[in-house]
């Protein structure tokens, strides 16, 4: 009986949503680890410039960003949770409060670059902005894609393409969205909270 | 009804964290201490959003592991840098 059990139990484990999927999900945390430590290992050659350029952001928007993020990450969750329960309609309201926080997410980002831009800094100013905007950029793209995926599958759940036994789809961008909040979980102490 | 209120707890457990790490940030008399428990509540987080709203907790071990492995290495390869400037 053990052996049975144990090809069970090891057949039981799945990853949520597509392989594809998670292949992606690897390349783009291999990307941004490679940014992560370009950007500790310039911070560590030009402390004074970074520490200077890090006291002239918004850490109140960087909080609230966190807050906003990982909100939706659990709405998101239970949309999936919803839809494996057969109830479709909690899913959809799941689904649409978890875009509402991504799109506070991008709205306050959006404020934070034009605060950014207005007060005469950008790209080329010095090597702190130059990763700074590099960095959160490339993560500010990554959420839009995210709140495209989710835009694109809520109303696939509304017209019951997703069932109690056919999830892949949704599991997949939700694995996506909940990535890109891993991302932005070491961003923020990373670019707000370590001086 | 019981997974439902575990997310519901966890997610406050996320947002209290956040805030407790934001707040650690700003004392000035622990620089180093601060450092690591940002660091260790980043560790936290990041797992919490892995293992239960990813799901990752049913996956299979390599994926698991590569994914509970992925914020530990990268926040200890930051704070030692950090430390050591």
């Amino acid at each position: 009986m053990q052996p049975d059990k144990a090809i069970t139990t090891h057949a039981s484990r799945q990853l949520p949503g597509d392989l594809a999927m998670w292949l992606f999900i690897g390349a783009e945390l291999t990307a941004f680890a490679l940014l992560f430590m370009v950007y500790a290992s310039s911070r560590a050659l030009h402390p004074e410039v970074f520490a200077q350029g890090q006291s002239q952001l918004n850490s109140q928007i960087g909080l609230l960003n966190t807050m906003a993020l990982l909100s939706s990450s659990y709405f998101v969750v239970n949309a999936v949770a919803s839809v494996k329960a057969a109830r479709r309609h909690w899913a959809i309201g799941h689904l649409l409060v978890a875009i509402g926080f991504g799109l506070a997410y991008v709205v306050l980002k959006s404020i934070e670059y034009y605060q950014s831009f207005s007060a005469g800094y950008g790209l080329t100013t010095n090597v702190f902005y130059q990763y700074y905007f590099l960095l959160t950029g490339f993560h500010y793209l990554h959420v839009i894609l995210g709140l495209i995926l989710l835009t694109w599958v809520t109303p696939k759940v509304a017209a019951n393409d997703y069932t109690v036994g056919n999830t892949s789809g949704l599991e997949s961008v939700a694995s996506y969205w909940h990535m890109v909040d891993v991302l932005w979980l070491v961003l923020f102490p990373l670019v707000y909270l370590l001086h | 009804m019981i997974k439902a209120l575990l997310r519901f707890i966890l997610w406050l457990l996320l947002l209290l964290l956040t805030l407790a790490s934001a707040s650690f940030a700003e004392q000035p008399d622990m620089r180093l201490y601060g450092l690591i428990i940002v660091l260790l509540i980043t560790v936290v987080k990041a797992t919490v959003i892995s293992e239960f709203f990813m799901g990752l907790a049913g996956a299979p071990w390599l994926w698991r592991a590569l994914m509970m492995a992925y914020v530990p290495v990268i926040a200890s390869t930051i704070g030692t840098i950090f430390f050591l400037t």
